[in-house]
């Protein structure tokens, strides 16, 4: 009796078919790469058929393993290819670029889905116990994340606001003497729906609608290991923790994005309650960002393709800004009770 | 819980990978069946898994996915005639349009410039572009042409008597969908024509085709005299194998 065997396609017929530019140009990224030494050998999974994904998934295992699990973040970060005229190199189904002159790789990460985390609840528990706790932990927040994760947190709601609705006044009275004149009803009927100063003052508490001006690292973190040492309380005990390791981060801002516009490039919106004005804020700055030139990247590194080693010393250099990620979003889980 | 993830923006999605095989079976009688199959791995080689047959819809899926610059969707123009895979024949009725003209030395006397452009009547015009070819023919009257409407040689030069366009320079469309039309007439129409192509006669007119078109940019004639073409002895369903009524 004959064996039945399903018919083979002979090895001569290519099981993948790829435009040659997009060979040439992959495999520019996939060599560069390898001589950075971006990933461990380990990273690299068992069987492949396109380098490029083959180095894509190294990665994405070597930022796994950087980063580790999140529970309110979720960064993505993105390897461009660069020209020699600083044209990024874009192709989206129909003949890749012929002649694209590749001349660096750009690093860049972002926010893939930024949502809205109250911690207003949590932050005034946290006074409660120990008074000015919150204060020192929200302003712990907001320094370490700038250069690493900026966060949409009150105060710059507040200011903000002062440009969006308010003529870049302290409140809304010029914009009202601008769209009302003197015409009190008018002017009362465009106050009740927009966002006016006694509306943010409802919102926030006063400590958290500006910048503690003076209040630096170190004072915080001093403030925090008495707060840690005299704190019976392990859930507040554990918060103060962790913001302590945040401001003990050394985070500079080597990596700024180098992008004219608004910048939008925010992780979380911190608001006080849930639903809040801080999200109708954030969300008319996005949508007049949207209108123009606006950034929306936390921070990137461009490194030329001669030179891969620049690429590992980013790698390297991002190690703390890794660390910092992980710990403000324990800090916005603890804060918002697992919203 | 989240995770962090790294994309590498080299898309590659121009990559193809082999997915599955269509097996065709041909009738003697133009019939035919075509069966889709999964391609499995099996210990590290491709073979060929069980397989269904291709409905209809999924052949137009397939041929849309392979045809991506010539597909077809949406409302048509009453001026597209026909339209097989990546061919598209349309009719453009006749008009006053502008052309140019740019002649040798050796024909600049007599016609009367070495180059010269005016606006003057056309006759009809059925074009036909594919991937493979570009060619016109001009018809008579001012009706949508039929399948039986007889072809004529048009009376441009750059055109030989099968009705074939020299490119020469002139940089044409990319894709032949509806949308392009306009641009693919405006490749022919905007062109500098500078010679006639081949042998075989452009027009029936006393001094042949430098005469008519030194006349005709003149302005003798206020509407495009039919009588000149030259009849090519093929109809439009002809041309395109197809009889009145099929």
């Amino acid at each position: 009796m004959m064996a039945l065997v399903l018919p083979r396609i002979a090895p001569q017929v290519p099981r993948t078919i790829a435009p040659g530019a997009l060979l040439a140009a992959n495999a520019t990224v996939s060599r560069f790469l390898i001589e950075a030494e971006a990933f461990d050998e380990s990273d690299i999974p068992a069987t492949w058929s396109d380098s490029l994904d083959a180095c894509r998934q190294a990665l994405d295992g070597w930022l796994k393993r950087q980063i580790g699990a999140l529970h309110c973040l979720k960064p993505r970060f993105a390897l461009h290819m660069v020209s020699s005229d600083g044209d990024y190199y874009r192709y989206y189904g129909g003949q890749p670029p012929k002649d694209f002159d590749f001349d660096a790789m750009e690093a860049s990460w972002c926010e893939c889905h930024e949502q809205e985390w109250p911690v207003g609840a949590g932050l005034e528990a946290l006074s409660a116990r120990v008074p000015g706790l919150g204060s020192v932990i929200l302003h712990v927040l907001r320094r370490q994340s700038a250069f690493v994760y900026p966060l949409f947190t009150p105060d710059i709601a507040c200011d903000v606001a002062t440009y969006l609705y308010w003529c870049g006044e302290e409140d809304e009275e010029a914009a009202l003497d601008m769209n009302c004149g003197e015409d009190e009803e008018e002017r009362e009927a465009m106050r009740t729906e927009m966002v006016s100063k006694a509306t943010l003052e409802a919102c926030f508490p006063a400590w958290t609608r500006r910048w503690p001006r003076g209040l630096e690292l170190a004072q915080c973190a001093r403030f925090l290991r008495r707060a840690i040492k005299h704190q019976s309380d392990p859930s507040a005990k554990a918060v103060a923790e962790e913001a302590l390791a945040l401001a003990s981060l050394d985070i500079d801002d080597s990596f700024r994005h180098d992008i004219d516009g608004e910048f939008v490039g925010f992780g979380a919106v911190l608001s006080w309650t849930e639903g809040d004005v801080t999200t109708r804020i954030y969300d008319d700055l996005l949508n007049l960002a949207h209108q123009g030139e606006y950034c929306e990247h936390m921070g990137e590194v461009r490194v030329p393709l001669d030179d891969p080693g620049a690429f590992g010393a980013w790698q390297r250099a991002m190690a703390s800004r890794f660390e910092a990620i992980r710990r403000i979003d324990r800090l916005i889980h603890h804060l918002s009770a697992g919203n | 819980m989240n995770q962090a993830e790294f994309s590498i923006q080299a898309p590659s999605a121009g990559t193809v990978h082999l997915r599955r095989a269509v097996l065709i079976y041909d009738g003697q009688q133009g019939s035919a069946l075509a069966t889709v199959h999964d391609i499995e791995e099996v210990d590290g080689e491709a073979v060929i898994g069980a397989g269904q047959a291709m409905t209809p819809r999924a052949a137009m899926d397939l041929a849309r996915a392979l045809l991506k610059r010539t597909a077809h969707g949406g409302f048509l123009p009453e001026t597209v005639l026909y339209m097989d895979g990546d061919l598209i024949v349309w009719w453009v009725p006749p008009a006053r349009c502008h052309i140019a003209f740019r002649v040798d030395e050796e024909h600049a006397e007599a016609f009367g410039g070495r180059e010269r452009g005016d606006s003057v009547p056309h006759p009809g015009l059925v074009f036909a572009a594919s991937g493979r070819v570009w060619r016109v023919w001009a018809v008579k009257g001012v009706g949508r042409p039929t399948p039986a409407t007889p072809l004529f040689q048009v009376p441009y030069f750059n055109v030989d008597v099968r009705g074939n366009i020299c490119q020469g320079n002139v940089p044409v469309p990319e894709g032949t969908t509806v949308e392009k039309i306009a641009a693919w007439n405006d490749a022919f129409l905007r062109s500098y024509f500078t010679h006639p192509n081949g042998p075989g006669k452009l027009v029936r007119y006393r001094g042949g085709a430098y005469a008519f078109w030194r006349e005709m940019l003149d302005g003798r004639f206020r509407r495009f005299p039919e009588r000149v073409l030259v009849d090519v002895k093929m109809t439009l369903g002809g041309l395109l194998g197809i009889t009145e009524g099929t």
